[in-house]
C-alpha cells in the first residue's frame, strides 16, 4: 500500500511537471473566449505511461489539461492514455458518462456530427471502448521496425465524462512527431493529437 | 583385300573398310562434326541388341556385333541432329570401320542445360525461360560468390534483408529454390539464405530457371530455381589456387584439386574457399557495424566412379561454415553478438543407363544445419540473449527416364523427405515431419519445330494439405533465327517450421506467437496458466495452414542474327495464400497471442530482356534489363473501395488514389546491368566495365497506412559502377586488379550493405596436366 502511495505521489509530481512542459495551441483565432463555438485543439507530446508502469495520463478535453490521477474516480477527466491504450471515463474505468466510437475511413474535417448511438464503454479492463491491437483501433504496429503509427482515416468520437461530444485524431505516438521515425533514436509513448470539442452538449462539430 | 564404301545420307558419311572376315564382327566407329573434328561423348545405340556406348575424346568407339545380320544404329549428341541408320554386317567381313559426320542443328545451340527439366536439354530451343552463366563469365569478373555472379551478370534483383537474397520476377527470396548439383540447401527458418556466403569458386555453370518449377521440384520453386553446378575432373591433374585481397581487410583464398586416378573410371575433386572481411560501418561512431565481421568457409570433396561406361556413381560432401561478430546497444549497454552457422551435407548419386531407351538415377541426400547466436554484455560477459536452431533433412529419390522415341522422352520420379528441427522456440523443443512425392514429365516433339513439355508433381506432407502442381510449356522454332516459347505453371511454398510449430513469447513486449499446428494446444496451456483474457478466434475453427500457391504465365522468345542474340520474356505471377499473422487471443498482460493464417494475394508482372552483341573482334556487350510491376490484390481492392486513407501535408485524411499505389515494397520498376568486356587472347588481356542499375523502390511505410503510396516512402534509384582488368602471365598465372563502386555511392539508410569504393587485387594460378 505504502509503496503504491509513493508511486502515485511521484507520478503526480511528474504529471504536474509535464502539464507545464506540455505545450498546447489553438488553431482557431482564440481572441474571443470559448463560448458556444467549437474549437480545434492540438496537443503536443502528451506523455502516456512513459515509465511503463501501467498508469494512465488522464486528460480533460474541455480544459485541455492533464488531470491528476487522484481524481481518477471523478468526472474531471474524459480520456486517459497509457502506451497505445486510450480509455474513456466510463464503465469499469470511471464514474462518468463517457464512451467512444471508432470511425474508419473518414476524414477528420468531414465528420460534422457525432453519431447518436453505438457508443462503446469500458465494459471490463480488457473489453475497451476503443479497441486495442494493431489495425483494430487507432494505430498500426510494424513488428519489423517496431513503429507504432496512427492509421490515416481513423477518427475517434468521444463522449466525455459529462456527456458532451468531441472528435479526436491521433497525429503521432513519438516525441516531437519525427519524420521519419527511428525507433532506436526517438521516444515513443508521447501523443500528439488534435480534437474538436463541442461544449454546448449537441453532437454538432460546426 | 581392301574395299572402301562411301555413302552420304543426311550428313552421315560412312567410310567402310572390309578386312578379312571372322565371326563375330568387330565394328569400330569414329564420330566427327562436319569439319572433321572428333566428337567426344556421342551416344551410339545398337537398337536390336540394346547396346549403348559412347565415343572417347578421339571420337572413337567400338563394339562386337553378330554378322550376317542387319543392325539398327543411332547416333545422338547434344546440339547435333541425331541420326539413325541400318547396316548389314556381311559374314565375310571381319572389321567394319564406320565414320560418321553429324550435322550441327540449325538453331545454333550454345549449351546443354539440366535444371529446367532434370534431363539434358538444348538451351536455345528449351520451352522454359532460363539464363545460364558459364565459368568463363564469372571467373573473368572475379565473382566468387553467388550474389556477385547474379548481381553483376544478370538482371536479377539482389535484395538485402537480414542477408542477401534473390528477388526473381519480383518475388521474395524465399520463393527461389537454390540447388547445388540439383540438391537443395536447407531452407533457412526465420531468415533468408544468404547467397553472399555461397561460393561459386568451383562452379562450372550456374543455371537459373525463371518461373515456377514446383511441377518437378516441389516446394520453394515458386519464382524459379538457381542451380550451381560444380566442375568435374577433365584432366589427369588440375590444380587451381586463387587469392584476392581488398578493402576492409577482406581476403578470399580458394584452392581446388581435380585428379583423375584411373582414366575415365575413378576421379576426385577437393575444394576449399575461405573468405574473411572486417566488415564496415557507414555510420560514424556507431556501436554496431553496417556489415559485420564475417569469416566463411565453403568446402567440398567429391568422388566420381564409373564402374562401366554406362553407369556413374558420385559421392560428395559439402560444408559451409560461417562466423559473424557484431555489436549493438541495448539500454545503454554494449552487447556483443556472436553467430555461428554451419551446414554439412552429403550426396550420393548413381546413374545407370540400362539400354538405349531406359536409364535411371538414384539420389540420396542428407544435410544438417545449425545456427547458434550468443549475445553477451561486453562489460560483464554475462549472457544477454541466446538462440539455437538445428535442422536435419534426409531425402531419397529415384528418377527414371524412358525414351519412347527420339521425339518422346518421359521422366517419372518419386521420393521421400523427412525433416527434423530442434529449437527452444519450437513447441516441445523438437519437431519432425515427413513428405512423399511423385512427379511425371513428358517431353514431346509433336513436329520437328514444336516441342511440348508437360509435367505434374504430387506432394503429400504430414503437416499441410497435399499439393498437385502441373505445368505445361512449349517452344516453336519459327525459323533459323527465332524461337518462340510460352508456359503456364503452378508453384507452391510450404509453411516453414516456425509457421507450423513456433512457441515464442517476446521477452520485452510480452506478446506470443504460436505456429499454426501448435496454436490450439498452446492456447490451452496458456489458459490453464491463467494467461488468457479473451479468445478472439478459436484455433479449432480455423483449418490447417495452406502452402502459399502461385499460378504463373510466361511468353517470350529468342532472336539471333550474326553476332547479336536477344532474349525476351514476359511474365505474370499470381500468388495467393500468403502467410501472415493472425491474432487469436488477448493475454492478461494486454498483449496478443498470434498464430499464422493464409491471407494476402499478390501479383508480379513484367518483362525480362537480355542482349548479347560481339563487335570489333575483341569486344562484347551484354545488356540485361527487367521491367517490373507488383501489387497486393487485397490492397488494390480496398483502395478501390476507398478503404485506405493517407494523411496529406495539411494533416487531412484523404482516400488513397489508385494511381498513388506503388505496389510491393523493395521492388524497383527498372533494374538491370550493362557489361562491356574486352578480351584479347593474343595479349592474354581482359577488361570489363559493368554498371548495375536500379530505379527507385519502396522502402517502408511512413504515413501509417502500411502501403506504398507516398513519395517519401521510396528509396532513391542508384547505379553502381565496377571495373576490372586482368592479364595472363607465364602460362600459369592471371593477375587481376579491380575497383567496385567506382564513383563511391554510399547511403547508410538505403544501401546499408553496400560499402563505398573498394579496391582489390587477385592472383589466379592454374596448373593442368593432361
Amino acid at each position: 500500500m505504502k509503496k503504491q502511495d509513493i508511486i502515485i505521489a511521484l507520478w503526480l509530481i511528474f504529471a504536474i511537471a509535464l502539464i507545464s512542459s506540455c505545450s498546447k495551441s489553438e488553431d482557431n483565432n482564440s481572441q474571443s473566449p470559448p463560448t458556444t463555438t467549437v474549437k480545434a485543439v492540438t496537443i503536443y507530446d502528451l506523455p502516456a505511461d512513459t515509465g511503463k508502469k501501467g498508469i494512465f495520463t488522464l486528460f480533460s478535453l474541455k480544459d485541455s489539461t492533464i488531470v491528476s490521477n487522484s481524481d481518477s474516480l471523478t468526472t474531471k477527466w474524459d480520456i486517459g492514455f497509457a502506451g497505445t491504450t486510450i480509455i474513456t471515463n466510463s464503465g469499469v474505468r470511471g464514474p462518468g458518462q463517457g464512451g467512444a466510437i471508432l470511425l474508419k475511413d473518414v476524414d477528420f474535417n468531414s465528420v460534422k456530427e457525432a453519431p447518436e448511438t453505438g457508443y462503446r464503454i469500458e465494459n471490463s479492463l480488457k473489453d475497451l471502448a476503443i479497441p486495442t491491437g494493431s489495425g483494430n483501433g487507432w494505430y498500426n504496429y510494424d513488428p519489423q521496425t517496431h513503429i507504432v503509427s496512427p492509421i490515416p482515416g481513423r477518427v475517434i468520437i468521444i463522449r466525455t465524462a459529462d456527456g458532451k461530444y468531441a472528435k479526436l485524431q491521433i497525429i503521432s505516438y513519438w516525441k516531437g512527431n519525427p519524420q521519419p521515425i527511428d525507433p532506436y533514436q526517438h521516444k515513443e509513448r508521447y501523443y500528439t493529437f488534435k480534437y474538436v470539442y463541442q461544449p454546448d452538449g449537441s453532437r454538432k462539430f460546426e | 583385300m581392301k574395299k572402301i564404301l562411301f555413302y552420304t545420307i543426311n550428313f552421315l558419311i560412312c567410310l567402310t573398310i572390309w578386312l578379312k572376315a571372322e565371326n563375330p564382327t568387330f565394328i569400330s566407329f569414329q564420330v566427327t562434326d562436319e569439319a572433321g573434328k572428333p566428337l567426344h561423348g556421342c551416344k551410339i545405340s545398337v537398337r536390336n541388341t540394346s547396346k549403348i556406348f559412347f565415343t572417347d575424346k578421339f571420337g572413337k568407339a567400338s563394339v562386337k556385333l553378330n554378322s550376317s545380320q542387319s543392325h539398327q544404329i543411332s547416333f545422338e549428341k547434344a546440339f547435333y541432329n541425331p541420326f539413325d541408320t541400318t547396316i548389314f554386317v556381311n559374314k565375310d567381313i571381319d572389321t567394319f570401320f564406320i565414320l560418321v559426320r553429324l550435322k550441327e542443328k540449325d538453331i545454333h545451340s550454345r549449351e546443354v542445360v539440366i535444371t529446367a527439366t532434370r534431363t539434358e536439354k538444348d538451351l536455345v530451343a528449351l520451352p522454359i525461360p532460363m539464363t545460364t552463366l558459364s565459368q568463363f563469365d564469372f571467373k573473368q569478373i572475379n565473382a566468387k560468390t553467388l550474389d556477385q555472379a547474379l548481381m553483376e551478370l544478370t538482371d536479377i534483383n539482389i535484395v538485402d534483408d537480414h542477408g542477401r537474397g534473390i528477388q526473381l520476377q519480383g518475388l521474395d527470396p524465399d520463393y527461389t529454390l537454390i540447388l547445388i548439383n540439383g540438391e537443395p540447401l536447407v531452407k533457412r527458418t526465420g531468415g533468408i539464405l544468404d547467397i553472399s556466403r555461397l561460393s561459386v569458386g568451383n562452379a562450372s555453370r550456374i543455371e537459373i530457371v525463371r518461373g515456377p518449377n514446383s511441377s518437378i521440384y516441389g516446394s520453394n520453386a515458386l519464382a524459379g530455381v538457381v542451380n550451381i553446378i560444380t566442375s568435374e575432373p577433365e584432366n589427369e591433374t588440375e590444380i587451381s589456387l586463387f587469392s584476392k585481397y581488398g578493402s576492409y581487410n577482406s581476403l578470399d583464398l580458394i584452392g581446388e584439386l581435380k585428379k583423375s586416378l584411373i582414366s575415365d573410371i575413378l576421379a576426385f575433386t577437393l575444394f576449399a574457399h575461405r573468405s574473411k572481411t572486417d566488415g564496415f560501418s557507414l555510420i560514424p561512431n556507431s556501436v554496431g557495424k553496417t556489415v559485420p565481421e564475417i569469416t566463411n568457409y565453403n568446402l567440398q570433396g567429391e568422388v566420381f566412379y564409373n564402374p562401366t561406361r554406362k553407369s556413374r556413381l558420385r559421392i560428395a560432401f559439402r560444408g559451409n561454415f560461417e562466423n559473424e561478430i557484431n555489436s549493438y546497444l541495448a539500454n545503454k549497454d554494449t552487447i556483443s553478438s556472436n553467430n555461428d552457422v554451419g551446414e554439412i551435407s552429403s550426396f550420393l548419386n548413381f546413374k545407370n543407363i540400362l539400354n538405349d531407351r531406359f536409364n535411371y538415377e538414384f539420389r540420396a541426400y542428407f544435410s544438417t544445419f545449425t545456427t547458434n547466436t550468443q549475445d553477451r554484455f561486453v562489460k560483464t560477459k554475462e549472457l544477454y540473449d541466446a538462440y539455437k536452431f538445428s535442422q536435419d533433412v534426409l531425402k531419397l529419390e529415384l528418377q527414371t527416364n524412358y525414351a519412347f522415341s527420339l521425339n518422346n522422352y518421359m521422366t517419372l520420379g518419386g521420393g521421400f523427405i523427412t525433416e527434423q528441427a530442434k529449437s527452444l522456440r519450437i513447441a516441445g523443443g523438437k519437431e519432425s515431419n515427413r513428405q512423399f512425392f511423385i512427379y511425371l514429365q513428358d517431353d514431346i516433339k509433336l513436329i520437328e519445330r514444336l516441342n511440348v513439355i508437360g509435367s505434374l508433381r504430387f506432394d503429400n506432407h504430414s503437416d499441410y494439405a497435399s499439393q498437385v502442381s502441373p505445368k505445361i510449356s512449349l517452344s516453336y522454332q519459327l525459323n533459323k533465327n527465332i524461337v518462340l516459347r510460352s508456359s503456364v505453371g503452378t508453384g507452391f511454398q510450404a509453411p516453414d517450421f516456425e509457421e507450423l510449430y513456433l512457441d515464442w513469447t517476446n521477452p520485452m513486449a510480452g506478446y506470443s506467437v504460436f505456429g499454426r499446428t501448435y496454436a490450439a494446444e498452446g492456447l490451452k496451456k496458456l489458459q490453464q496458466q491463467g494467461q488468457i483474457a479473451t479468445i478472439l478466434i478459436s484455433p479449432d475453427t480455423i483449418g490447417k495452414l495452406e502452402p502459399e500457391k502461385s499460378l504463373s504465365f510466361d511468353f517470350g522468345g529468342n532472336f539471333s542474327i550474326d553476332e547479336l542474340f536477344l532474349k525476351i520474356n514476359f511474365f505474370r505471377n499470381n500468388i495467393q495464400n500468403l502467410i501472415d499473422f493472425l491474432p487469436i487471443a488477448i493475454k492478461t498482460n494486454g498483449q496478443r497471442l498470434h498464430t499464422y493464417q493464409n491471407i494476402n494475394k499478390i501479383y508480379t508482372q513484367g518483362v525480362e530482356f537480355s542482349l548479347e552483341y560481339s563487335f570489333l573482334k575483341n569486344f562484347h556487350l551484354n545488356i540485361s534489363y527487367q521491367f517490373l510491376q507488383t501489387g497486393d490484390l487485397d490492397v488494390i481492392e480496398k483502395i478501390k473501395n476507398r478503404k485506405i486513407f493517407k494523411r496529406d501535408a495539411n494533416g487531412n485524411d484523404v482516400p488513397v488514389n489508385i494511381s498513388d499505389y506503388g505496389g510491393l515494397f523493395h521492388r524497383p520498376e527498372h533494374s538491370g546491368n550493362i557489361r562491356l568486356t574486352y578480351r584479347s587472347q593474343d595479349l592474354g588481356l581482359f577488361s570489363s566495365f559493368r554498371v548495375n542499375v536500379k530505379s527507385k523502390y519502396g522502402y517502408k511505410d511512413i504515413n501509417g497506412n502500411m502501403i506504398l503510396d507516398d513519395p517519401r516512402e521510396f528509396a532513391p534509384g542508384y547505379a553502381i559502377f565496377r571495373w576490372n582488368i586482368s592479364k595472363e602471365l607465364f602460362k600459369y598465372f592471371v593477375l587481376n586488379f579491380g575497383v567496385d563502386n567506382l564513383f563511391d555511392r554510399k547511403d547508410a539508410r538505403f544501401l546499408a550493405a553496400n560499402p563505398g569504393r573498394t579496391f582489390y587485387f587477385s592472383i589466379d594460378f592454374k596448373y593442368i596436366k593432361n
